[in-house]
């Protein structure tokens, strides 16, 4: 008997995620061409107007470059991890037809939004490494990092989403309290500053911000050419999967009720 | 190169792992081992990357 290559469960994700893009695209002329288009231009905003018609540079190196992809590594991550959690957190209130209508696995659509949020990422990674290539970076061994930090990343914004998700539910000003916590978080993540600008104090505090050293990660990688901090990774790891755990408790708790308040 | 074999290594071995628990345990708490299974993946990477790209 031949065996789907993809059954159940992750056939309803991977469904949901190509339905997510084809109908992102739905009715324009260029079509998913548009997925690459967006990172092109957003892209070339931080290398041009930033970098050379701003002439904003990164202390100590003169490449006119340097503070594009500096802001475009911090940028990327960043779009992507806050983009995986605003959608999650109305995901539920967003399908609930589908909900109601069909017994859906709820953590399954938190995956759906993560995996496909995890394309467009990838899109504007694909568009910054071929920008890099033409800048001259070379690749070295330290860049297989690259995919774990992503993945920590990725966790960290499905913890979060399925706290916000659950609580959306209950409580729909969660939604935009979210939008605003985010707002404040990318100002409290050195993204488009550098770390060295801020008081010691407010330094200290960064040291509760997760976010903060993944983005710190990003930028060692491609900007300073250094290893990041694994051990403050692997400790946000330890973390994360410490709250994974705890609100999926309470999700699991809550199930039932957020099926009936749908 | 001993990095990449390393890293492929590394997440061959806890996919490999990840997969066998799927199939062995119980659907009920399966989810949280899963959990904790990639907790021991993703820091034990990041903590023997530490040591290995210091070296």
């Amino acid at each position: 008997m031949k065996t789907p290559l993809l059954k159940g469960r992750a056939r309803f994700i991977v469904e949901l995620v190509r339905r997510d893009y084809v109908e992102r695209f739905a009715g324009s002329v260029l079509g998913s061409l548009w997925a690459f288009i967006w990172p092109l231009v957003n892209l070339s905003i931080y290398i041009v107007i930033f970098g050379k018609m701003m002439g904003a540079r990164l202390p100590g190196t003169s490449e006119i470059n340097a503070y594009g992809i500096y802001l475009a590594c911090g940028l990327i991550p960043w779009t992507c991890f806050a983009a995986t959690i605003g959608r999650t957190t109305s995901v539920f209130l967003e399908k609930k037809s589908v909900i109601s209508k069909v017994n859906t696995s709820l953590p399954a659509l938190l995956v759906f939004i993560n995996l496909s949020e995890v394309v467009t990422y990838l899109i504007s990674m694909l568009i910054f490494a071929i920008f890099l290539g033409f800048n001259g970076f070379t690749l070295h061994p330290r860049l297989l990092l690259l995919p774990f930090i992503f993945y920590l990343q990725q966790i960290l914004a499905f913890t979060l989403g399925l706290l916000t998700a659950t609580l959306t539910v209950f409580i729909r000003d969660v939604k935009e309290m979210v939008g605003i916590i985010l707002q404040l978080w990318f100002w409290f993540t050195p993204i488009v500053y550098l770390v060295d600008i801020l008081p010691t104090a407010v330094r200290h505090l960064l040291l509760f911000n997760p976010v903060f050293s993944i983005i710190d990660a990003y930028h060692r990688l491609f900007v300073f050419a250094q290893i990041p901090d694994l051990r403050k990774l692997a400790v946000i790891t330890v973390a994360t999967h410490f709250f994974l755990i705890v609100f999926y408790m309470l999700f699991r708790h809550l199930e039932k009720d957020i099926r009936d308040f749908l | 190169m001993r990095f990449l074999l390393f890293s492929a290594g590394w997440t061959f071995f806890f996919t490999a792992t990840a997969m066998l628990l799927w199939k062995l345990v119980g659907s009920r708490r399966k989810l949280y081992y899963l959990f904790f299974l990639n907790m021991l993946f993703l820091a034990g990477f990041f903590l023997l990357a530490d040591r290995w790209l210091t070296l």
